[in-house]
């Protein structure tokens, strides 16, 4: 039942679904994981009801390769995981970047990442309380 | 409303559990560290206020794209 996509992108084509939908945006639910191979590893996440409004994003494990990321019960049961594929650590994470504006350095956001159950898509922006992750990480 | 005065490195509590940090201050800019349990809704609010400076309305804007090529060349940078 693998689906099949061009090699040279990371994940398969499909629209996530948060919801809750994001902080600031709690309207929307569904996103489009866009990804133009000319730009990897960054990747859009855009949104199907208001296709204007759109994250660029980075895979958190291209900016921290031993980011752990802690996940509690209830985001656990909201993503549809049970312990075992939680522990498992192959959950997709992404972290929104901030593009900045004028001569300010683009910046992601590693506190509150966005966490994606790659089996049914399912997604939530995860906030990192313990940690010491910033939420303008130099990229 | 209480008023009073803090310098940079200092702090100050808000009831028992919740400890605001002056980080520093700069040109105007008061830099803001919140030590709170996490019931506390300003994580939230902060969250919210973040995603709102990063959506992009219109991809095709020639600074997005700039700034996009800029953010590609750092990370396809650090691969090597």
């Amino acid at each position: 039942m693998e689906e099949t996509f061009p090699a040279a992108l990371p994940f398969p084509p499909g629209v996530l679904h948060f919801p809750e939908g994001l902080p600031g945006f709690e309207n929307l639910t569904d996103f489009t994981l866009l990804q133009e191979e000319q730009l990897l590893p960054i990747v859009f996440l855009v949104s199907v009801s208001e296709p204007r409004i759109s994250f660029p994003a980075v895979p958190v494990q291209q900016l921290r390769p031993h980011y752990e990321l802690q996940l509690g019960e209830e985001d656990r049961l909201l993503l549809g995981l049970d312990e075992a594929e939680a522990a498992a650590g192959n959950l997709l994470c992404l972290a929104i970047l901030n593009l900045g504006e004028g001569t300010q350095p683009a910046t992601a956001n590693l506190f509150a990442p966005l966490v994606v159950n790659p089996k049914n898509w399912t997604a939530k922006q995860v906030i990192q309380f313990d940690s010491s992750h910033s939420t303008a990480a130099e990229v | 409303m209480l008023v009073f005065r803090r310098q940079q490195g200092e702090s100050f509590m808000v009831g028992d559990s919740v400890e605001v940090r002056i980080l520093e201050i700069s040109r105007g800019q008061v830099k803001i560290g919140v030590v709170a349990p996490r019931e506390v809704a300003i994580y939230r609010s902060e969250i919210a206020h973040l995603n709102r400076q990063a959506a992009i309305g219109d991809t095709n804007d020639p600074r997005v794209q700039r700034a996009l090529t800029a953010v590609q060349k750092t990370l396809a940078g650090k691969k090597d």
